[in-house]
């Protein structure tokens, strides 16, 4: 039960949802983008946030559906997690990612803007755009702009207030590249993850994505130089990585520093051994 | 005489409350929703051990809607069961993350929770104790400072003034000296584990409002809605019978909705809005660390056998981390104490146990009553036993297996009614389960499978007069009624009642009905619904009274049919001559009196009254734990079939197995299922659920988002096998079943796994990272 | 612009249609509970984690306490009470896939759903689904056995 009030505001264009926040903006009222809003709902409940309005974008056709053209997939920042898995075959890494993420009436309602820009560690839905080099579609004040996911999202930023995320575009030769993925837990499946690897290897080079180590999702040019070094043995790449982490290991209640350590250099050398059969 | 086969009992009936459940119809204590009633929110402590220094509780008149607050001081006196050591609202000081320190009362919950954040509560942070270790060692931080001031509230309670013992039981049986010479190999191991939560998925609810004439009504997800009562009047000072406590339908319980805590509550509240009626809801959040949780141990074990396996000595040392108030937990630690030795004939024991005041979440009954905690240490130690004796853990525990004659460890004789029989329960565990001596088999995947076993005993720990009663009226078309106290929590009493009743009266299932609800009001009185004691205690007062029934049937009958009452014979709705069934009349004409042909009316209403209570139980000898502390022992024998990784520490349950000598299965189907779902909550426990806790005592992960338990993936095969072996005095020679597939289940994982890993896991839960840190041992 | 707490949400439940002024921040299944005393939608969790309030909103499982009543605006909520193909309730019975019940029309909801976009559901599609939802009183085995009970009917009837 969600002790505040909150206005609520259902658009129907992206042009009316950031005029929606700036009025509001103006009468010093903060405004959030609302997309499967579980998040929202969740940390409302538990007091951690406390919104004067939420603008749900459901209703904004730019932020539904994905379009799968010539060469490009555009996915639209509303959709939810479960349509993913279900329908866009041709993007297998993420529909696999998608679908080990909470549980599935969870991803009924959780979107790809909801796990991307969650308040959390892990928004794991950011990996297979990074390692594919999408576009993220952002509209602000300034306009509707495509900016590169990696540099949109280093180092665990998320996006300034007032701008919202539209849309995902993918080229669709990379988006099919082939993948490796595991996601690890404490114990059952259904949690989050203590060590997320994802990597994919496209013109003969891999490049890997993680979630769950660090306080942010990331992939790292200097980790996969790395993992691509064949000077080094399959392990040795494996621990080099691993001493390259963009910040120290998580230490928390759900897996202690070191056996994150211990489970990632085994994901890490089973994704090196996977590509290595596969090639 | 020869006697009748059975006709109900042992037969598969189907749930007399299936089609209310999976229709969705079953009413639980929040689903009634009355207009005008009141909320309240509790605000509860962000830390585990703090000074309040003042409350301000001003600003909640900002918020529309609210009616009233209440605070500690509107009610400062100690409460509980065993020992009255807890405020129901925390006075000067709170001992939990989670305790409640106010409450507000609006029209919407709504209100009252904005109010709630509203209230300032100034704190001054203590120092914390973080285990029952740290409280058993560190007696510079004393939790209740005025210990030797709290009031017991039952017999053979020892808390121990300036310490942070809430209860020491002490068990002495034979010459330990004798017994340690006696053994050829000894094995010494220490065990542990956090507290958890029971985790059902109804949170607990409860309604309150004193009416104008004081009558105090109280509606409540409780598993002893007369206990409720008992304890409300005792502390509120309000007669009993002004006091009236009604308990729907329970959404589980697994033993945490024993606890009187919300309820004290929910009073307090009603009466600071003049006696409006006031819901109060926990959260999941509440739920878990507000109130009572699963009790954690640490534990030292120490057996002695001789060459042959023959057990010669055993000693415990038990320290449970019973939390920052004791409730159940100083029943818990005794009930450990009083079974330490497991279903095995030991003849010099030595126990300590311990009921520690922690900054903990309290801990009330659990599923198993200090059983599963016991037995994990226990079995643990025994399978570390036969490894040291190069002996077979089923052939070890086989030739130890107490038997009618031996005593237990408070010194009770043992006969073949009140013990069942383990080792007819090993013998078809072993072939249940496929069981073999070489016990890892290597998958193809390079992957571990081996089997771990344990065996187990609990007897229930009931008060001494603990009892159970029964009504039953009759409808005109001789349907009868079953009005009984005990509550339904999904274990299936109502049913198995059911069906007691319809066997004695040979009479069909259809034919009675049975009230779900349960009110101190117009129902008899009944102890609790607790410790698997329902089917021996509830079951014997359907028996009296349907003979009650059967001997007023009779009397009329005879008028009627112009014989003796024992020339004649109940059943099949029908009141008929032994010898000539043809001469008969029907029950239906008999029960709102009988009609002669001219219109006179003899005989009244038939009204059937039965009850029960145990029998010749004793408090325990403080020194010695001499003494019978429940009617009768459950046996059984529990496998594990476990396929472990060696690389990654990551395992799955293949299968998990239950024997159990259950007296007589009543329902085979509904036994099953409570073998099955003991078995589950067994393994959840053992290989996830656990509160984490940071340095500061502060539980991490109070929900399920993080606090993990088993989903519909992670299930094993379950098998299940009974041995019948009668109690008795039970019904049919029912035992009580309700909690032991639970009770074995962590030892026989955590021996499955410890073969499987060549490292011995003593502490629980049982997750990769566990396996990991014991694994690489020195290496860091 | 609407600047109220509350706004009025337009929608069907079980087939009959509402319109009700709902506070912004209230749960769907707060309004389900409360306003239109559907009582078989049961709070677990009030966090997404459980599957207690399991709901079909569009015959897609949704839980209710991860949703607002105005995001139901212009949908078709399904709750047990309105489900009028009866073999799961049935299967579930006679499999003693309940015990203490308040699981269960979450688990039957959920179940529902499965079945009719995927009637041929393997064991591990049951899996995907399901564990959405929490029991704590049966093993899941018998939830299991009487989903694949309905499933051997159907095709028995195809």
């Amino acid at each position: 039960m969600i002790s505040f009030d909150f206005l609520y505001f259902r658009p129907k264009s992206v042009h009316e949802a950031l005029q929606i926040y700036q009025d509001l903006s103006h009468e010093g009222l903060q405004a959030v983008f609302y997309n499967g809003g579980t998040e929202i709902i969740s940390r409302a409940r538990a007091g951690e946030v406390q919104p004067d309005a939420v603008i749900d974008m459901k209703g904004i056709a730019d932020c539904q559906g994905y379009r799968d053209e010539a060469e490009w997939i555009t996915i639209g920042a509303a959709v939810t997690l479960s349509n993913i898995t279900d329908e866009i075959n041709c993007f297998p890494l993420m529909q696999r990612i998608a679908k080990e993420i909470a549980t599935r009436n969870a991803r009924n309602k959780i979107s790809i803007a909801g796990n991307v820009l969650s308040s959390l560690n892990y928004r794991e839905a950011l990996l297979p755009f990074l390692l594919t080099d999408s576009v993220a579609v952002v509209a602000g004040p300034a306009g509707i702009k495509e900016e590169n996911t990696a540099a949109l999202f280093a180092n665990g930023s998320r996006l300034e207030p007032g701008k919202l995320l539209v849309q995902f575009k993918t080229e669709k030769e990379r988006a099919g590249a082939n993948y490796f993925f595991k996601k690890k837990t404490k114990q059952s499946a259904v949690n989050y993850p203590i060590a997320t690897l994802c990597a994919m290897k496209r013109e003969g080079k891999i490049t890997a994505g993680f979630s769950g180590i660090c306080t942010f999702p990331f992939k790292d040019a200097k980790i996969d130089r790395i993992l691509n070094d064949h000077a080094l043995t399959i392990s040795a790449r494996a621990e080099e990585a691993i001493a390259h982490l963009p910040e120290k290991m998580v230490n928390d209640f759900h897996a202690s520093a070191g056996y994150r350590h211990f489970v990632l250099e085994q994901l890490l050398i089973e994704m090196l051994e996977h590509f290595e059969e596969v090639s | 005489m020869t006697e009748r086969p059975l006709s109900v009992v042992g037969h598969f009936v189907t749930r007399v409350d299936g089609y209310d459940k999976a229709y969705g119809r079953t009413k639980y204590t929040a689903d009634v929703s009355l207009p005008e009633t009141l909320h309240v929110q509790m605000l509860t402590s962000p830390y585990a051990h703090a000074k309040i220094n003042h409350i301000d509780t001003s600003r909640i008149w900002d918020v529309q809607g609210v009616r009233a607050v209440v605070t500690g001081n509107d009610f400062p006196i100690r409460v509980g069961p065993l020992v009255a050591d807890r405020m129901p609202l925390a006075v000067d000081k709170v001992r939990y993350y989670g305790e409640p320190v106010a409450l507000v009362i609006a029209n919407k919950p709504h209100q009252a929770k904005a109010a709630c954040n509203k209230i300032k509560v100034s704190y001054e942070q203590l120092p914390v104790i973080n285990s029952p270790q740290e409280a058993m060692q560190n007696e510079s931080v004393l939790i209740h400072e005025q210990l030797n001031d709290y009031k017991l509230q039952v017999e053979g309670i020892c808390a121990v003034p300036n310490t942070n013992i809430a209860n020491h039981t002490k068990i002495r049986k034979g010459d330990m000296e004798k017994g340690w010479k006696n053994s050829d190999k000894i094995v010494e191991a220490e065990f542990s584990f956090s507290p958890s939560d029971h985790a059902a998925l109804e949170t607990r609810a409860v309604r309150a409002e004193i009416l104008p004439d004081g009558r105090v009504m109280i509606y409540t997800s409780s598993q002893g809605p007369f206990y409720v009562k008992k304890l409300l009047s005792q502390f509120l000072k309000i007669d009993e019978g002004k006091i009236s406590v009604q308990t729907s339908m329970l959404g589980g319980a697994f033993g945490g909705k024993g606890c009187v805590q919300l309820e004290f509550l929910a009073y307090l509240a009603s009466k600071a809005v003049g006696g409006k009626m006031v819901r109060l809801v926990n959260s999941r959040e509440q739920d878990m660390v507000t109130s009572p949780v699963h009790i954690g141990l640490h534990a030292k074990v120490k057996l002695g056998a001789d060459s042959a396996g023959k057990l010669q000595a055993a000693s415990y040392e038990f320290l449970f981390d019973g939390g920052a108030y004791s409730d159940m937990g100083a029943g818990i630690s005794k009930a450990g104490a009083v079974d330490c030795t497991g279903p095995y004939k030991i003849d010099n024991v030595h126990c300590d146990s311990y009921c520690m005041y922690t900054n903990h979440p309290y801990a009330t009954s659990f599923r198993g009553f200090g059983h599963p905690e016991q037995a994990f240490a226990m079995e643990r130690t025994m399978d570390m036993l036969a490894k040291e004796l190069a002996m077979d853990p089923l052939e070890l525990r086989m030739i130890n297996a107490i038997k009618p004659g031996d005593t237990t460890p408070t010194q009770v004789h043992l006969n073949a009614s009140n013990l069942g029989d383990l080792p007819s329960c090993l013998r078809k565990l072993k072939t249940l389960t496929d069981y073999k001596e070489t016990k890892s088999k290597i998958t193809k995947e390079g992957k571990i499978r081996t089997i771990g076993i344990s065996a187990f005993w609990k007897t229930s720990s009931t008060p001494p007069n603990a009892t159970a009663g029964v009504i039953l009226t009759f409808n005109t078309d001789g349907s009868i009624n079953l009005n009984c106290g005990a509550v339904e929590l999904g274990q299936g009493s109502k049913t198995v009642l059911a069906q007691i009743l319809a066997e004695r009266l040979q009479m069909d299932m259809k034919k009675i009905n049975v009230t779900f609800e349960v009110s101190t009001e117009y129902d008899p009185h009944q102890w609790k619904t607790v410790a698997s004691s329902t089917t021996y205690l509830a079951g014997r007062a359907v028996l009296a009274a349907a003979d009650d029934i059967i001997r007023q049937l009779k009397q009329i009958g005879s008028v009627a049919l112009r014989c003796s009452p024992d020339d004649l014979n109940v059943g099949q709705r029908l009141i008929y001559l032994k010898d000539s069934p043809e001469y008969n009349m029907k029950i239906k004409d008999v029960v709102v009196a009988y009609k002669y042909p001219n219109g006179n009316s003899v005989g009244g209403l038939v009204i059937g009254k039965g009850s029960h209570v145990v029998r010749h139980l004793t408090p325990l000898d403080p020194h010695t734990g001499f003494g019978k502390p429940g009617p009768q022992w459950t046996v059984g024998a529990q496998a594990v079939e476990t396929e472990y990784d060696p690389k990654t520490h990551a395992y799955r349950i293949i299968k998990a197995a239950t024997v159990l000598d259950a007296g007589k299965v009543i329902n085979p189907a509904l036994a099953i299922g409570q073998m099955r779902g003991g078995m589950y909550l067994g393994l959840s426990w053992a290989s996830r659920e656990s509160f984490s806790f940071d340095e500061q005592a502060i539980v991490c992960n109070p929900s399920f988002r993080s606090y993990d338990v088993m989903r519909i993936q992670d299930h094993p095969d379950y098998l299940v096998d009974f041995v019948e072996t009668p109690l008795v005095d039970g019904p049919y020679g029912a035992r009580g079943i309700g909690e032991y597939g639970v009770i074995g289940m962590a030892g026989a994982l955590a021996n499955s796994l410890s073969q499987a890993s060549s490292c011995n896991i003593n502490q629980l839960p049982i997750i990769p990272e566990t396996i990991w840190k014991l694994t690489k041992g020195d290496k860091q | 612009m609407d600047k109220g707490y509350f706004n009025l949400v337009d929608f069907r439940a079980n087939g009959v249609p509402y319109q009700l002024f709902v506070r912004n921040a209230d749960t769907l299944l707060h309004i389900l509970r409360e306003e239109l005393g559907l009582m078989s939608v049961k709070p677990g969790c009030e966090n997404g984690d459980c599957g207690s309030c399991t709901v079909l909103m569009d015959n897609v499982p949704v839980n209710a306490c991860h949703m607002l009543a105005v995001e139901a605006d212009s949908h078709h909520i399904t709750t047990i009470e309105g489900l009028e193909d009866t073999k799961l309730q049935e299967a579930f019975i006679a499999n003693h896939a309940l015990q203490c019940g308040y699981c269960t029309p979450g688990f039957i909801l959920n179940a529902h759903a499965l079945l009719s976009h995927h009637p041929d559901a393997d064991e591990q599609k049951i899996n995907e689904w399901l564990e959405s939802n929490i029991c704590r009183c049966t093993g899941y085995q018998e939830i299991k056995e009487a989903i694949q009970t309905v499933q051997k009917e159907l095709e028995g009837n195809g």
